[in-house]
């Protein structure tokens, strides 16, 4: 997928920390209140612009496609109430309701597929034609199409697609009103510390909120900013450092089996961890400055005990998305519907309720993996996680039966730790078909663990000549233990904002000044550092 | 009005009236700044490099090998990209002129660097000729590269905060790495010959340099006469990336500015590269039986 001349302006570049950052702060403290949702809408241009020149219009434009389509949708509503005529017939009143519905369902059909429909074109235009023209070929159906080359991806096109879909969805559904503003419901799609890696936003959440003008002070401004350091940290500290280790693992696979293939899979995972929770906290901490408060994405996604609780834990935005502008439609469908009552005729016991609600996980797991880009392995990482939460679904009846009969406690300590390193071994399962270049890699590395011990590379040392040396896995192994210390600490219910903040200014920066220096000394930039991109910004 | 203090005000502690809140903002910011410089200038202390070429802050640290050598030893200068590495050999252009010399050029050297090489070069020798060589003027000069290096030198760490490593090692404190006979030079035996056809063939265009090129060439300049030596621009055999557009561009600006300027890539300058065995990779480098033309050729100039 190309990008144009993005890497200057991602979220961890200095640019962007040293001169755009405090450069809008400043901006937007000094004008007027009334004008300072202007700037943040003129800023997340400005930010589009950089990275993407003109390929913000995309996002310009999604933002004109939501605002009207809502409208149109309130219209018809509106139209729809004024026209009860005195003395109207429970038929006649029928009718109109049946006419309102069918014109404002056109409304938001019309805006949603606009929006997706772009989505579908832009990003996975040609992996389709691509991917009919394979399936034609093998059929010995048909011309050889010719495939064009991937288009250029306006930036953050899958997170704003969703959020403005979120919000034409949410004014048809009568959640709230259509905004009149279009540079309110501009500055909700584009606004900026949320595009290139989320959250997906909620309208109602967000816009009065964006409106608002309240600027950070004091111990706001210092979480803020405490926070955007720690996400630094995270990602500059963390994921670049492992960044050269793990592509070079999983470039040439072939090289490496054994302990060297679990490695690439939990190495892999931190990076991802590091370098996407990293990034969100940039972007939270950023946001805090203009007092707004995005939502968090994270919540120490790693203690869960199932897929199904990691999946409610880790990119939280994308879950509770999918959940309300998936699940529940295709749940709640006449499709589904029907289907149900099929089922119920058909099969009986838990065989009726699981059918129609397999559908429904199918579409949401199936959206979950092709979300994330457009191969064939994306598919297969989302259908990978429908797999395991169906045969959990299927098994729950036996397991319960087990733990009966053996009288181990489901909830205690020992069951809990066996069900989080389960957990935790399917998510790298799952984050290596993630991170191989196709599937064919991917069965090839899992097939390869089995080759044992394979630890060749890290005895002799040859590992640490790509990028990565004893000291490099020293700080990441370091700053993996105090990622792990602050998700014990917040699972356990500590909060750091009072812990740090409540003490008083010389705490407050110190731990500042702490984290900024870690930043400064352990970074993984300059001299012998290829710039990382972020790894959830090309989705 | 009620003054009702809340921690996300940010109004201090004594209300909202008066100056006092307006006060105590600019003494926090005030000691904000001075503990953020100290901190940047402790953590500069601490990991900036003991001894010049014994650093992870630097590509290339053997281009300071200059500081290395005894003071005010070296007549003349070279510093440039990895076409001046590969083409000019202090031996012998010693062996021409009997000056001394040392050739700070390294792969990828950007035009700020060189500048910033020169400059401080000067702490420690007295050249009487700086002798540049232009090829890298064509490589980002942006302003980013820019204000990133001046960030570099100002606030040291951000350069060398890497040598934590060496810190821990214990290496940072080792013992120099001396420059070589070679002085910087980077010869090769290696052959590999150029076919492409005439790459100074004239189509009239000009390769105009960016503002920053300018700019650079203007302070190594003043530099160079600050200090009491002579700034000479060249552009060595590069057969990949020099043209007769980008000479155009250097004439014209050596020309205006007084400055001397030799282009070894000019037919008529009769340096007698052969490119099919002068080269060591295709004609972007010289090899060594190339280096001793292009010296031997400086070297009656510059003496």
């Amino acid at each position: 997928m190309k990008f144009t001349r993005w890497d200057d302006t991602a979220l961890s570049s200095w640019i962007y920390l040293l001169f755009f950052l405090p450069l809008l702060y400043v901006v937007y403290v000094a004008v007027p209140k009334r004008h300072r949702w202007a700037v943040l809408l003129a800023a997340s241009c400005a930010f589009c612009w950089l990275v993407s020149r003109w390929l913000v219009a995309y996002v310009l434009a999604a933002a004109f496609v939501a605002w009207a389509s809502a409208l149109l949708v309130d219209r018809a509503r509106d139209k729809g109430k004024k026209g009860r005529q005195p003395g109207e017939t429970r038929g006649e009143r029928k009718a109109r309701k049946a006419l309102t519905k069918r014109r404002m369902k056109a409304a938001c059909a019309a805006g949603v597929c606009i929006l997706l429909g772009t989505l579908v074109v832009v990003k996975y235009g040609a992996f389709l034609i691509s991917a009919i023209d394979g399936a034609a070929g093998a059929l010995g159906v048909g011309a050889p199409l010719a495939v064009p080359e991937a288009m250029a991806l306006p930036l953050g096109i899958s997170f704003y697609t969703l959020a403005a879909v979120s919000y034409v969805v949410d004014v048809y559904r009568g959640k709230y009103a259509a905004c009149r503003s279009l540079g309110t419901v501009a500055l909700f799609v584009a606004y900026f510390p949320a595009l290139t890696e989320g959250p997906i936003g909620r309208f109602d959440q967000l816009a009065g909120q964006l409106r608002a003008g309240e600027p950070a002070r004091g111990e706001r401004r210092a979480y803020g900013v405490q926070l955007i350091l720690w996400g630094l940290v995270k990602k500059i500290v963390v994921a670049d450092r492992l960044a050269p280790l793990v592509n070079e693992l999983y470039d040439h696979h072939a090289s490496y089996s054994g302990l060297m293939v679990v490695l690439a899979a939990v190495l892999y995972t931190l990076q991802l961890y590091a370098d996407f929770s990293g990034v969100v906290d940039i972007a939270r901490g950023s946001s805090e400055l203009f007092g707004v408060t995005l939502a968090r994405n994270f919540e120490q996604p790693f203690f869960s005990r199932s897929v199904n609780e990691f999946w409610r834990r880790w990119h939280m935005s994308l879950g509770s998305w999918l959940r309300d502008y998936v699940f529940y439609p295709v749940s709640l469908s006449g499709a589904t519907r029907r289907l149900s009552v099929w089922a119920r005729r058909r099969f009986s016991g838990r065989a009726s309720q699981l059918i129609p609600a397999t559908l429904a996980l199918l579409a949401v797991w199936s959206a979950t993996g092709i979300w994330h880009g457009a191969a064939w392995k994306y598919l297969a990482y989302g259908l990978y996680y429908f797999c395991i939460v169906m045969v959990g679904t299927l098994l729950e009846p036996a397991i319960r039966s087990f733990f009966a009969w053996s009288g181990i406690d489901r909830g205690g300590r020992f069951a809990r730790t066996v069900s989080l390193a389960r957990t935790l071994v399917l998510v790298c399962v799952g984050m290596m078909l993630f991170r191989a270049d196709t599937l064919g890699a991917f069965r090839a590395m899992l097939r390869s663990v089995w080759v044992w011990p394979g630890t060749e590379p890290l005895t002799s040392g040859s590992v640490f000549a790509h990028g990565a040396d004893r000291y490099d896995l020293l700080v990441v192994a370091v700053f993996a233990a105090l990622m792990l210390a602050v998700d014990v600490a917040h699972e356990r219910g500590v909060a750091f904002r009072p812990l740090l903040l409540g003490h008083g200014t010389a705490v407050c920066w110190a731990s500042g000044f702490a984290l900024l220096a870690c930043a400064i000394v352990f970074g993984a930039y300059g001299v012998g550092y290829v710039p990382v991109p972020s790894i959830y910004a090309k989705f | 009005m009620e003054t009702h203090v809340t921690t996300d005000t940010g109004a201090g502690m004594g209300g909202v009236r008066g100056g006092r809140p307006h006060v105590r903002r600019l003494i926090h910011g005030t000691v904000f700044l001075l503990v953020l410089a100290g901190v940047l200038a402790g953590l500069s202390v601490l990991l900036s490099p003991r001894t010049p070429t014994v650093t992870l802050g630097e590509q290339y640290p053997a281009v300071r090998g200059y500081a290395l050598l005894p003071a005010d030893t070296i007549d003349a200068f070279f510093v440039g990209d990895s076409s001046a590495q590969g083409a000019i050999s202090p031996q012998v252009f010693e062996e021409k002129t009997g000056m001394s010399s040392f050739n700070a050029s390294c792969p990828i050297q950007k035009s700020v660097e060189s500048v910033e090489l020169v400059e401080d070069m000067f702490r420690y020798q007295s050249p009487k000729v700086v002798v540049y060589e232009v090829n890298n003027l064509y490589r980002d000069t942006s302003v980013t590269r820019d204000v990133r290096t001046r960030a570099e030198q100002l606030i040291p760490v951000l350069r060398y905060h890497t040598n934590w490593k060496k810190l821990l090692s214990g290496s940072l404190f080792a013992p120099a790495e001396m420059p070589t006979t070679e002085r910087g030079f980077r010869p090769s035996d290696r052959v590999k010959a150029y076919t492409g056809g005439d790459y100074m063939a004239d189509d009239g265009s000009t390769k105009e340099l960016t503002r920053m090129a300018k700019v650079y060439l203007r302070q190594m300049e003043q530099t160079c006469r600050a200090h009491g030596a002579r700034l000479v621009l060249v552009s060595v055999p590069n057969a990949q990336e020099w043209s007769a557009a980008k000479d155009r561009a250097v004439s014209a600006w050596a020309q205006e500015n007084g400055v001397d300027y030799y282009d070894l890539n000019l037919a008529s300058a009769g340096v007698g590269i052969d490119w099919l065995t002068d080269t060591r990779d295709g004609g972007m480098h010289l090899n060594s039986a190339g280096a001793r033309k292009a010296t031997t050729w400086l070297a009656a100039r510059l003496a």
